[in-house]
């Protein structure tokens, strides 16, 4: 890795907004409707109170740690080998994301317009893509999710504007007829989704200007608005209990829209949205995963990346079915990255309050 | 040098193989289903499916076609409608195309079954989507397919289809589209009036010969206790008053037994529960603004309203009447108790697993605002020199 400082943090918000977006949109949405069913609004509203606390312990560590390399600063604290424990830790960390992003848009493409494409054909270009966006470094992803996001974002407001029409925003209530278990279960998915904001810490390095506390807090609003937005509007059309029925709710959001009576069948742009946003997720995390390795030369950082392009290649067809991973994701998933948040974020804070060594100093 | 070839060969080549795209569809290779029809008989499934001659969907230049659109109508049977679907694809010629479907018909025994055992294989394919019109009817499914609008427009013009414009300027009951139906029959205590189709032969000629024409006649219910009851549109004038897609409906006002005065109402109602000991008694309130349509005899504003009033709130108690006398809730008061007091509806229904038995209507107040005279001011033609 050439030491140089890439890009701004406006342009890092935004590969957030990109990554941890289409995520909170197609992954987490579905399991918010299965657990918390009409609660499940109001459990990712509430959930913005404790990520902005959350945001500001960050924020702290960004700090703490000079908006430095954070594995270097970690082998600074603590030496090598709890270094090299996080580097295997956050490299498994994206590989996993990487996987299930991956043989979710895969599916949804095959299932939804691409019926006689093979799974393996669409997989492979798309792992293709991402390894060279991902080989390209980070400059390349952020300038190419700056371009995407503003057209992702209109998409999302027309395809919003264009189903008022149908939205019946009575449905969002009664709530807590369960009691408040739904509500508390919805805050703690919404919560383990939106912990993926702490990615900036191993990419803070790239970034030359300054992260700033409001820049991250707004960050965090926005991501869990992106949760909030399809959500409601997936209970306002399809009820509650329908919409945790549908396998893809944000997208049968899109198959709605009609404008007068010709036009319809826009649900091809959701394939722009949808196929960018999981691009730039799976090209950030490769390239995460590979810079976490903190390998300087350039053919070799190449390499390790074919291979581990070529494993999660392996895993996207390993023959699980969709249904076995959408209960994967309900029952495993968002409880290991609830834990894996809280753990590093616990493990980051004592890092950052462990008092300054004087190897430090001098650095 | 050797390498900006070897990129735009990559190029090229990329670009040629995108015409061979596995999934594609060629539009004059597809049959484009237009709208589905399900029966149930005898312990199978049957399924109507109708298409169309494309010169009758579109719209061609030099003027219309002098040829009555041609419309066919398939039919099967299996033992869940998906296997009935797949038995059509065998006499289809080509490859049929779902996404196009603007309607879905049932008929009384179909829904009969419960309208999901129909719905899942459609929603679950990737083609269809939730914006067709579901209606159900008494007639024969291919007689209705066959009717064919005015003008010898294609049949994806009639209010099988197309029922919005009718509907706004004539509220009756409301149609509805399939996300609608399958997400308020899961509502607890949701009611769905599921318009009704017949044919009508004796209003219309076309050259001095009989010309069938749809009407929507009345509404099945549909709730999540399969209790299926239909209703005409008589006893059901009172729907109108409580449905908040109600854009403008007549109303014919009398005054001691005499057509006085037509108006034309846009209401917005608004139903409130209070529990009196086990007993829901629901108090609606109904802000009708009115036009005046057609004077027969003048009467003073103030008259008119009370009129107006009187005239609604018995529409209102008549249709709940009917409701009653047949053990249907046709207002889906029980969602309101649900949504208002969840609390007292569990106890009451045991949690959705009984139907609401014993709710009355409250008070009905009816706040009728005159609006405007349309083009003639609010007088007496009188004699003038």
């Amino acid at each position: 890795m050439s030491g140089k400082k890439q890009i701004t943090s406006l342009q890092l918000y935004m590969i957030l907004m990109m990554s941890i977006g289409i995520s909170n949109h197609v992954l987490l949405i579905p399991v918010l409707l299965h657990y918390g069913k009409r609660d499940s609004w109001f459990g990712a509203v509430l959930a913005i109170m404790p990520m902005l606390i959350w945001a500001c312990l960050i924020y702290f560590i960004v700090r703490r740690s000079k908006q430095e390399e954070l594995m270097g600063w970690i082998q600074m604290r603590l030496g090598k080998w709890v270094m090299h424990a996080m580097q295997g830790l956050v490299a498994l960390i994206c590989l996993v994301h990487a996987v299930v992003t991956i043989r979710d848009v895969t599916m949804w493409t095959h299932v939804t317009y691409l019926p006689r494409t093979p799974l393996f054909f669409i997989t492979g270009v798309f792992v293709i893509f991402c390894f060279f966006a991902a080989r390209e470094g980070i400059k390349a992803i952020a300038i190419s999710s700056g371009l995407l996001l503003p057209a992702v974002i209109a998409l999302g407001y027309f395809v919003m504007g264009a189903n008022f029409q149908y939205k019946d925003y009575t449905m969002l209530t009664p709530l807590f007829t369960h009691g408040y278990g739904p509500t508390f279960i919805s805050v703690l998915l919404t919560c383990s989704a939106s912990f993926e904001i702490m990615s900036i810490l191993v990419m803070q390095h790239h970034v030359r200007t300054r992260i700033r506390l409001r820049g991250l807090l707004i960050l965090t609003v926005c991501i869990i608005g992106l949760t909030i937005g399809p959500l409601t509007g997936a209970i306002a059309i399809f009820g509650p209990f329908e919409s945790a029925d549908l396998r893809y709710p944000a997208f049968e959001q899109w198959r709605m829209v009609t404008l007068g009576k010709y036009i319809s069948h826009l649900d091809f742009l959701s394939i722009f949205q949808w196929i960018s946003g999981s691009s730039m997720r799976t090209s950030i995390l490769l390239f995460i995963s590979v810079d976490v390795l903190k390998i300087q030369k350039k053919s070799t950082r190449s390499h390790v990346l074919i291979w581990i392009c070529l494993g999660i290649f392996a895993l996207c067809l390993y023959p699980v079915s969709d249904n076995q991973m959408v209960k994967w994701l309900q029952n495993d998933y968002y409880t290991y990255m609830f834990a894996a948040g809280i753990v590093l974020t616990l493990f980051l804070l004592i890092v950052a309050m462990l008092p300054i060594r004087g190897k430090e100093t001098k650095a | 040098m050797r390498n900006i070839l070897v990129k735009c060969v990559i190029g090229i080549f990329l670009l040629g193989s995108l015409t061979g795209c596995w999934d594609m569809k060629t539009i004059q290779d597809t049959n484009y289903m237009t709208a589905v029809g399900f029966d149930y008989k005898d312990g199978k499934f049957i399924v109507y499916g109708q298409m169309l001659d494309f010169a009758s969907v579109a719209k061609q230049e030099g003027g219309q076609s002098t040829q009555p659109p041609l419309i066919w109508v398939g039919k099967e049977e299996g033992a869940t409608p998906s296997e009935a679907f797949n038995k059509l694809y065998k006499t289809s010629q080509q490859r049929v195309f779902w996404g196009h479907i603007g309607a879905y018909l049932f008929t009384k025994r179909a829904l009969g079954q419960g309208i999901g055992k129909y719905t899942d294989g459609s929603i679950r394919y990737s083609e269809t989507r939730f914006t067709q019109w579901v209606y159900s009817t008494d007639q024969p499914i291919e007689s209705v397919f066959s009717i064919v609008p005015f003008f010898n427009v294609s049949p994806m013009s009639s209010i099988l289809m197309q029922p919005t414009d009718n509907y706004r300027q004539s509220s009756y009951i409301v149609p509805r589209r399939l996300f609608g139906v399958v997400s308020h029959i899961r509502e607890p205590g949701q009611m769905i009036m599921l318009p009704s189709l017949d044919i009508v032969k004796d209003v219309w000629l076309k050259n001095e010969k009989p010309d069938p024409k749809l009407m929507v006649n009345g509404a099945y219910t549909l709730n999540l206790h399969h209790q299926l009851e239909w209703f005409s549109l008589t006893e059901l004038l009172g729907l109108r008053w409580l449905n908040e897609h109600t854009k403008r409906t007549p109303l014919l006002i009398y005054k001691e037994g005499k057509p006085i005065q037509n108006v034309l109402i846009k209401p917005k109602s608004h139903i409130k529960v209070r529990v009196d000991g086990d007993l829901p008694v629901f108090d609606l309130e109904i802000a009708a603004a009115t036009a005046v349509a057609e004077v027969f005899e003048l009467v003073d504003e103030d008259t008119l309203e009370q009129l107006v009033s009187k005239e609604v709130t018995e529409e209102v108690e008549r249709t709940f009447q009917h409701g009653q006398n047949r053990g249907a809730d046709v207002y889906g008061l029980e969602h309101v108790l649900y949504r208002q007091n969840s609390a007292a509806w569990g106890k009451l229904t045991n949690y959705g697993t009984n139907p609401l038995t014993d709710y009355k209507l409250g008070n009905i107040i009816v706040k009728v605002k005159i609006t405007n005279t349309g083009m003639l001011k609010m007088k007496e033609k009188n004699q003038q020199y």
